[in-house]
């Protein structure tokens, strides 16, 4: 076998087989069964203790890459916090263009289905420039930083729900933070969390997970969710398993064709580098 | 003048912030520290245009020049004039502007960060190579943790998911948190040089 | 046909566009593609910034609140602009210096609370084999980024290695996280194509 060719098979070869083996279990689903790691089940425990009734700050601080992973967990938040009579305000600070609208969709879709109103039980107040000074700002008076218009540019003073929720300071009991970077959970955790110590939580694409590890370890974060998997285990706890779960089985199948990559790889490396040393002598 | 001003900005603006919080002013700090915050946000709303005169300045440029593939130029240019205007008109919930953004321009930029996806599996197979015991480590516990994230591990391996679970709060978690306590000081002086004057590489000279 | 089908058809197209790339580098469909989102991105902000925060912003806090100081950071935030002009480009740092003084004062101001406690929950009860395993790591990396001090003797060169060793694993969990973040990124676009559009999987 010319492992020296081998190794430089045409990149596209290895693009058709990592679609091949994700799009298989997207059409046969294994139904793999998902572990529950600590870290979820301790977001879900924050969530499940807070009173009846509290105000969850969401910000769904996220791209238009990195929305597949997040938008499932802001689907499930949604789902037990009006499971349990919260009140949601939601932002979007990371991006303009996709933060409001996805925060929006995602939220509404349960809360038609569960018979919540936007303005009275839930709001959202979208993307805001210059989050830094705009958390800061809504520490004391959340119609300041937002400028008093929700994202669509209504007036807030004709909701119900911002003449019972004035400031995040005397008024919100929890942060709910989907981050993707800067932006993010670092820049609540700066501004609101430590100050005010409120509760900080949410989720964080596996692009940065490993990396705030050792705030939940400090219990500066209460839990995170990591990523899709994250999201699916979070929706499992909540009892509605939905795209998070469902794309698992094709996670699976992907990671074990990564896996035989690199091994395939590095035997070609080696196997090649003996040939080589072999045509030498 | 000209190259002091804007030192003599940073280091005014940096020590009214620094006092506020940490020296008790009462309702003069309080009201100060919110006048600045809303001036910082008033600042960026007013240079929204940066971005917008900057493509425009380079596309009318490639297409004035009649530069490779300054019909893609065009196209650009074309697209940011009618999205501002659908937006402006039709509103940013409207259908029209929710069908562009949503079904085009998100769309678009989700499927080139996907991109990296395709890449990370070449690089699998061409680069990660086990050369040495950094990289046994390396790649070893990326094999781990792969197979620890995604439910197949615990199917093939039992158990394996609390192994991932350990990895990352134990080893990795250290890991990035002696990096973090080093790059926190690092940080810390990078600012305090920013502020002292001492940091003018933002100032072009 | 309705109109989420459209949508879908669209986004569809758009990713197989942006995909193009993988099967040739530089090719139209890409490029095509590529302009569209730049210059979409770049108006719908434009639109966003100007109803969602510039009208009310002017309407309501300059001329209804009559906060009429907002006109200096106005003023502070066009300076930027004049970085468009030859010979007034200086005007444009002051706009820059704001940003980066506020920016320096808020985390030299705010940045010590999130990171303090992160030193504090280091020093641990060493109870139990991970606190043990936990704190030796993370010494030894602190000691691996400290470059001032020449390790020339085994305890310092080795408590070095051992640092470099402790990153490799922090690094190969990255990758790790990261390789199944960028997969679910390729199966959310599949599933809009295949299930969405195609409506070929549930």
């Amino acid at each position: 076998m010319d492992w020296e060719k081998l190794q430089h098979i045409d990149i596209r070869i290895l693009y058709v087989i990592i679609l091949v083996c994700l799009l298989i279990p997207m059409f046969k689903p294994i139904g793999l069964p998902i572990a529950i790691s600590d870290a979820t089940r301790q977001v879900y425990e924050t969530i499940e203790n807070l009173p009846d009734g509290s105000v969850i700050w969401v910000s769904h601080d996220t791209g238009p890459g990195n929305a597949p992973e997040l938008n499932p967990m802001i689907t499930a938040l949604a789902r037990q916090a009006f499971r349990k009579n919260c009140k949601i305000i939601a932002t979007a600070f990371f991006n303009e263009t996709v933060g409001p609208t996805l925060v929006y969709t995602h939220i509404n879709e349960v809360a038609e289905e569960m018979g919540k109103e936007y303005g009275v039980d839930w709001i959202n107040l979208g993307y805001r420039i210059n989050a830094d000074a705009t958390m800061k700002l809504m520490v004391e008076n959340i119609a300041e930083g937002a400028l008093g218009v929700d994202w669509q540019g209504e007036p807030l003073d004709k909701f119900p729900i911002m003449q019972e929720v004035k400031s995040i300071r005397d008024d919100v009991d929890l942060l709910f933070v989907t981050t993707v970077g800067s932006p993010g959970y670092s820049d609540w955790m700066q501004y609101v969390a430590e100050p005010l110590n409120k509760p900080l939580t949410g989720g964080a694409s596996l692009t940065m997970y490993s990396g705030l590890q050792h705030y939940i370890r400090s219990g500066q974060l209460k839990g995170f969710l990591g990523g899709l998997r994250g999201a699916a285990e979070y929706e499992l706890l909540v009892g509605a398993p939905g795209k998070g779960c469902a794309g698992m089985d094709a996670q699976s199948l992907g990671h074990v064709t990564i896996i035989v990559f690199l091994i395939l790889g590095n035997i070609g490396y080696f196997a090649a580098k003996k040939q080589r040393q072999q045509e030498t002598y | 003048m000209k190259k002091q001003l804007p030192l003599i900005v940073v280091a005014v603006t940096a020590i009214i912030v620094m006092a506020v919080k940490f020296i008790d002013l009462g309702d003069f700090g309080a009201a100060t520290i919110k006048e600045l915050d809303t001036w910082s946000q008033v600042t960026y709303e007013f240079a929204f245009l940066l971005g917008a005169i900057n493509l425009t300045r380079l596309h009318y440029g490639n297409v004035s020049k009649k530069r490779p593939k300054w019909v893609y130029s065009v196209i650009a240019l074309i697209a940011m004039v009618a999205a501002a205007i659908i937006t402006l008109v039709n509103g940013v919930k409207g259908d029209v502007t929710v069908f562009v953004v949503e079904n085009i321009a998100n769309r678009i930029d989700s499927a080139v960060y996907a991109l990296l996806g395709f890449y990370v599996c070449s690089a699998a197979y061409r680069s990660f190579k086990l050369k040495n015991v950094e990289a046994t480590l390396l790649l070893g516990a990326a094999v781990l943790l792969m197979l620890a994230q995604a439910p197949i591990g615990d199917a093939i391996f039992p158990g394996i998911s609390k192994v991932g679970e350990w990895i990352l709060s134990v080893p990795n978690s250290a890991g990035m948190r002696g990096i973090r306590l080093g790059a926190g000081i690092g940080a810390y002086a990078a600012s305090i040089r920013v502020i002292l004057g001492l940091e003018r590489s933002w100032t072009g000279s | 046909m309705t109109v989420e089908q459209l949508g879908n058809i669209s986004a569809s197209i758009c990713i197989i566009m942006a995909w193009s790339y993988l099967w040739k580098e530089d090719n139209p469909l890409y490029n095509l593609a590529e302009h569209l989102l730049v210059g979409i991105a770049t108006g719908y902000g434009i639109g966003y910034t100007i109803l969602v925060q510039l009208v009310p912003r002017i309407n309501d806090e300059i001329i209804g609140n009559q906060h009429y100081s907002l006109i200096i950071p106005a003023i502070i935030g066009c300076l930027i602009y004049c970085r468009f002009f030859p010979g007034y480009e200086w005007l444009s740092k002051i706009c820059m210096g704001f940003w980066i003084g506020y920016g320096a004062g808020n985390h030299l101001a705010f940045n010590p609370a999130t990171y303090m406690p992160q030193v504090f929950d280091t020093f641990i009860n060493l109870t139990n084999i991970n606190n043990i395993l936990y704190f030796l790591i993370v010494i030894v990396v602190i000691w691996y980024f400290i470059f001032t001090v020449r390790k020339d003797t085994p305890v310092r060169s080795g408590a070095s290695q051992l640092g470099r060793y402790a990153l490799m694993i922090a690094f190969g969990s990255a990758y790790g996280s990261i390789t199944m973040a960028y997969l679910s990124l390729i199966i959310g676009q599949l599933e809009i194509i295949f299930r969405d559009t195609l409506h070929l999987i549930k």
